[in-house]
């Protein structure tokens, strides 16, 4: 039976528009983006790896491990039929190395190979790092030599190396969801807000304002020029043929649509900084609770007060002096918090937040790394491992 | 229930404050309410802070209940009589506002529910932790809660840091602790919503009074969508209480140039001098920055009212009088306590020995901050803009006032970051934004006024 399609039909007419506006976007929504990857596991290495240093390697099932005696450089030469945007390089570190993505542009001269530092956080289990390559000028979408440097003493397992190439839907998706993916509310918040910021990459996208400052275009940057642009094209349009009105308006118009969805974001977000507040702080349980980026020392800070306000000083120590040493210091007015030199001036109070070296031994000193450092006394309160107030006896 | 207290706190000061202005508008009574308590509200605070600063610094009352209630006594009483002496007079007549369309008020109804999320959203970020952020714990709530506790001032003489700054914010939040009987950060956080809002209000009366109640909307959602502005508005910092007073004491001076009677210029004129008497008992840079244009723009004001007789001889000299008292009643007592304690002029850095050099990359610095990042929104571009487009009425007509001090202060921001060591506050987008934030009643004011400009000239006429 033939497909009959009744023009004069308004509803059956939207529905074929939106059926061939489905068809016409398959193409964009099934081209997936393209990747490469190496993959290590198995043991399985190519030869067209090539390692120049010293450095014990083990071709594993769980991957490549190597533990360099020196610094060494791993690479091989590439030939992507795509072009690439980002790299992820999934690894297991014991411990933080600080490694350099190395690249060859085609057509430099051998010798200028590009070098971006990046850190190997120390994990036991398979972790990824993303590294948005197409931020950076010195990136060749077609770079036709890849490898890694690492230092001597790190002891890393490389799984897997992928190269992604986003396709312009994913741009199109990444470039909208930028513009409504939102800083969270930080000590710089009141001085300065990044504000909507515009990119391509999925990847830049999802640490957007986790790499600071952020991998992106300022909104503002496309908003005035297509302000300007507008501005333009209606006075050339209306200005000289006395329209100025129309011009004036659409102007104002389009300034203002502006306006209010600028205003809609920035309001979103702060809106999004309370609704992160409720969640994570005022709705949890007291031993649950997580401050912004103080994690739970505002409800250490509540625990430890009462226990300070018949004591004129108290030692404090942090590995965090900064910002830490200022509110202990506010809100535990007039008690005061001072360096463990004034022990031998009768201040008897430790308190002691994030130093996992310090702890109590057996006699009932405390100690750092072993070494004794108070009188005997008791544990006021233990908080967390590291974290607790001592008092002497 | 520490709210309850804030609102019990804040009565006398808002009725020091709504007498000084009633005091200061005499029998002329064309302010409406709305103006007399927005203006009350404002400076009643400072008015007081300034007389109990007074009798601690001269060792008469300690910063406690007693020595808050001799200075609301005293200001009070002559105020209070002053008052009832003129009671009397009519207040004026409020022009009747056509009604609003239905689609207007769907649309105000959308931005009001809009702005009352926005305002909850705030509140719940100021209320987490008021103390959240450096300048709150390290200076603001910290001095008053020293003020508090030691009941006088504190001065740190070897390394004065941010006790060099003048006390009139701690000393504020100390007046709230005595009526709570005890300090509290949340009830001492709550000035600054208060300040968030009287900045809105104050913008609205302004555009109210000089281009109508639509252009008044306008205005005043501009202000309450900038970023920034609603960030201040829920940390204790003391921006915006700058903001104020620069409004306070710049804004009055537009009014004086476009006032219908000399008698309103006049009465204009005093409230502008109260204001910028006052503005150097905010921070420090009002002093050094605000406080001299402002000062050089209400000479300019006076001088040419009366070439253009819109002021008599005698009405002049009452004006230069109002401000060389006041002023110097503020002024004078605040510089020698200064210069007797040593205290420097800059913010917690002194300023004497700055070498002056041109900086690198503060420039972009600078451009980034103001313009590409969202502080702001799109307020720099649109007021750069109109300046050009508009250029006659920003700089021949009394909206020259507001354009001359923006552009300004402006130029002086500009100037330190661009030449001194300071600059390190612009890279580190530190100090940079927030100067800003100290001009946006006056910016959004003079924005609206020449976008109603622009409408009048190219919409209307044609």
């Amino acid at each position: 039976m033939p497909f009959v399609v009744e023009l004069d039909n308004p509803p059956v007419r939207f529905r074929n528009a939106l059926i061939v506006l489905a068809l016409t976007c398959i193409p964009f929504t099934v081209h997936a983006a393209s990747k490469t990857t190496w993959s290590f596991l198995g043991g399985q290495i190519g030869p067209e790896w090539r390692i120049t240093g010293q450095a014990k390697t083990t071709a594993e099932i769980g991957g490549l491990r190597i533990a360099p005696q020196e610094d060494v450089k791993v690479f091989r030469e590439a030939q992507f039929l795509h072009a690439v945007d980002s790299v992820e390089i999934t690894y297991l570190s014991p411990q933080d190395a600080q490694a350099v993505l190395l690249w060859h542009r085609p057509g430099d001269p051998a010798e200028d190979v590009v070098q971006l530092p990046f850190l190997f956080s120390s994990t036991m289990v398979a972790s990824t790092i993303k590294i948005d390559t197409g931020w950076y000028d010195e990136w060749s979408l077609h770079p036709d030599m890849v490898g890694l440097m690492l230092p001597k003493g790190a002891d890393i397992q490389l799984l897997q190396l992928s190269f992604t190439g986003w396709n312009l839907w994913d741009k199109v998706v990444g470039f909208v969801r930028s513009y409504w993916t939102f800083d969270r509310f930080s000590p710089y918040s009141v001085n300065f807000l990044w504000g909507p910021i515009f990119t391509v990459s999925p990847i830049a996208r999802e640490s957007l304002f986790a790499e600071l400052p952020p991998h992106g275009t300022y909104a503002n940057t496309v908003w005035y020029l297509l302000l300007l642009v507008m501005i333009a094209g209606c006075t050339a349009w209306g200005w000289k043929s006395h329209n100025r009105r129309n011009v004036i308006l659409c102007v104002a118009g389009f300034l203002g649509a502006l306006w209010i969805v600028s205003d809609l974001r920035m309001g979103m977000e702060a809106i999004s900084y309370a609704r992160a507040d409720l969640t994570e702080y005022w709705m949890q349980p007291d031993a649950e609770k997580k401050f912004r980026e103080r994690g739970d020392f505002p409800a250490f800070l509540s625990a430890v007060r009462p226990l300070l306000t018949d004591r004129g000083r108290y030692v404090f120590l942090t590995q965090f002096e900064y910002p830490l040493l200022g509110l202990m210091r506010y809100h535990t007015y007039p008690s005061e918090p001072v360096a463990p030199e004034k022990i031998t001036e009768g201040v008897d109070t430790w308190v002691i937040y994030d130093r996992p070296e310090i702890a109590m031994n057996a006699e009932g000193q405390l100690t750092s790394e072993g070494k004794p450092i108070s009188l005997p006394g008791e544990m006021l309160l233990a908080f967390r491992p590291g974290v607790f107030v001592f008092r002497t006896r | 229930m520490f709210v309850f207290f804030f609102l019990i706190g804040f009565l006398p000061l808002l009725l020091i404050g709504w007498l000084a202005i009633s005091a200061l508008e005499g029998r002329a009574r064309f302010l409406s309410q709305t103006e007399r308590l927005i203006y009350g509200a404002i400076l009643g605070p400072t008015v007081l802070m300034e007389v109990v600063f007074l009798f601690n610094a001269a060792h008469l009352f300690r910063l406690n209940l007693l020595g808050y209630l001799v200075s609301i006594l005293l200001l009070l009483v002559p105020l209070g009589i002053l008052e009832w002496k003129k009671r009397s007079s009519p207040n004026p007549n409020p022009n009747p506002n056509p009604k609003l369309s239905k689609p207007t008020i769907i649309i105000l109804s959308l931005l009001g529910l809009w702005f009352l999320l926005k305002l909850a959203a705030g509140m719940t970020i100021l209320m987490s932790d008021p103390a959240y952020n450096d300048d709150v714990f390290n200076n603001w709530h910290y001095r008053s809660k020293i003020l508090h506790h030691e009941e006088m001032l504190v001065i740190h003489r070897e390394n004065p840091g941010v006790t060099a700054y003048p006390p009139t914010v701690p000393m504020i939040k100390v007046w709230f602790a005595l009526v709570n009987g005890e300090w509290n950060d949340r009830l001492a956080a709550l000035t600054s919503p208060l300040w968030y809002l009287l900045s809105l209000a104050l913008v609205w009366c302004t555009l109210k009074r000089s281009i109508g109640r639509s252009w008044a909307i306008l205005g005043a959602y501009m202000l309450a969508s900038l970023p920034l502005f609603l960030i201040h508005g829920f940390t204790p910092y003391a921006d915006l209480f700058v903001a104020l007073h620069i409004s306070a004491a710049l804004l009055p001076l537009y009014a004086a140039l476009t006032g219908n009677s000399e008698q309103e210029r006049s009465a204009w004129l005093r409230i502008g001098a109260l204001g910028t008497a006052l503005l150097p008992m905010t921070k420090n840079e009002a002093l050094l920055m605000h406080f001299p244009p402002i000062l050089l723009i209400a000479g300019a004001v006076i001088l040419w009212c009366l070439i253009h007789g819109k002021l008599s001889l005698r009405a002049t000299r009452s004006a230069v009088l109002t401000y060389a008292i006041l002023v110097t009643a503020v002024l004078v007592p605040w510089l020698t306590y200064k210069w007797m304690n040593g205290l420097p002029f800059g913010n917690a850095k002194g300023i004497s020995g700055m070498e002056i050099f041109w900086q690198e990359n503060i420039l972009r610095s600078l451009f980034i901050t103001w313009v590409l990042e969202a502080n702001f929104l799109l307020l720099p571009g649109v007021l750069f803009g109109l300046l050009i487009v508009r250029f006659r009425t920003a700089f021949f007509s009394p909206v020259v006032t507001l354009t001359t001090f923006t552009l300004t202060a402006i130029l002086g921001i500009s100037m330190i970051f661009l030449f001194t060591g300071l600059s390190t506050e612009a890279l580190r987008q530190t100090g940079s934004a927030r100067g800003i934030v100290q001009l946006l009643p006056v910016m959004v004011v003079l924005v609206t006024v020449l976008m109603a400009d622009m409408y009048r000239v190219f919409v209307v006429r044609k």
